[in-house]
């Protein structure tokens, strides 16, 4: 049976982008489960490493030096808020995969500062994710993850893990810090995959 | 699983934030640090959710939670200036195991 608040209306300020649960924000709220780490970029590496134990490694100045992309994506935070069309420039992971051989399936990302979140490789490749180290024109700030975080637009922004630091492939999946403490193994918005169990 | 709520008590804490104290008949009881899900239908079906944070401690089947006015908001003026004693809402959580 439906439950009505009474004198409840809401602002309707509904949009076909928005996944269900969501609202439209307009600033950049910061959700941090830590203290913001600052990682100059002469102590900066980003590392992938396969599930053999090779591993390929970037500075600043070779990651910077890559071919970029300029993505304008829709963002969704499990706290549900929802930002659309925001501008960033990163490396694809495609371009950082590029000589990667691994036969697995799974991804744990790893950032300055402790955090992890586990993604399908597939959803990081063919366009779908890049590092990124520009928002809006204008230099990643360390609050919302520079010098360089992972920008995974199609899946909850917990994902989108900040100050990356390393990917390291898996066989078999393996949970992060929020899907260890609650929160689901995938997170698709769309599905609404907030919680263990949706 | 959403949880029909009531409001059995609500208090200014300053002009702009108030708590509200819900009753939710086999609330789970939960720990500091947690928070919830609310969700409001309007007489139409159109809902609306957001996540707060839990203010007072385990307490059989009562929740508290504290919302901050956002003065062009599309929820927290509903909560902190409209709804009454006996109103109601619908309740998703606990939620959270790293604040606690």
């Amino acid at each position: 049976m439906a439950v009505f608040s009474r004198g409840f209306h809401g602002r309707r300020d509904h949009d076909d982008a928005l996944p269900p649960g969501q609202y439209l924000t307009r600033d950049f709220p910061v959700l941090s489960a830590g203290p913001t780490p600052l990682i100059p970029h002469d102590k900066w590496t980003l590392t992938i490493t396969t599930e053999t134990g090779a591993h390929q490694a970037w500075n600043w100045a070779q990651f910077i030096a890559l071919p970029s992309e300029e993505p304008t994506v829709d963002i969704h935070c499990v706290t549900r808020w929802s930002k659309l069309c925001t501008a960033w420039r990163g490396v694809s992971l495609d371009t950082l995969f590029a000589d990667i051989d691994t036969a697995a399936d799974f991804a744990m990302v790893h950032s300055y500062g402790g955090y992890t979140t586990n993604i399908p490789l597939e959803d990081l490749l063919d366009g779908k994710s890049w590092i990124a180290y520009e928002r809006e024109g204008e230099p990643l700030q360390p609050v919302h993850g520079g010098p360089a975080r992972l920008l995974v637009p199609h899946l909850y922004f917990w994902k989108s893990a900040k100050w990356v630091r390393g990917i390291e492939l898996m066989l078999q999946d393996e949970p992060g810090f929020w899907e260890s403490l609650g929160y689901h193994m995938y997170g698709d918005p769309w599905r609404e995959q907030r919680y263990d169990g949706d | 699983m959403w949880r029909p709520a009531q409001l059995v008590d609500a208090w200014e804490e300053i002009p702009t934030a108030r708590t509200l104290r819900f009753k939710v008949p086999d609330w789970p009881g939960h720990l500091a640090g947690q928070h919830v899900d609310l969700r409001l239908t309007a007489e139409d079906g159109y809902m609306a959710q957001r996540s707060y944070s839990m203010s007072a401690p385990e307490d059989g089947e009562f929740v508290e939670v504290t919302v901050q006015l956002v003065p062009d908001g599309e929820v927290s003026p509903y909560l902190v200036k409209e709804i009454t004693i006996g109103d109601a809402v619908e309740v998703l959580g606990p939620l959270g195991g790293w604040f606690v």
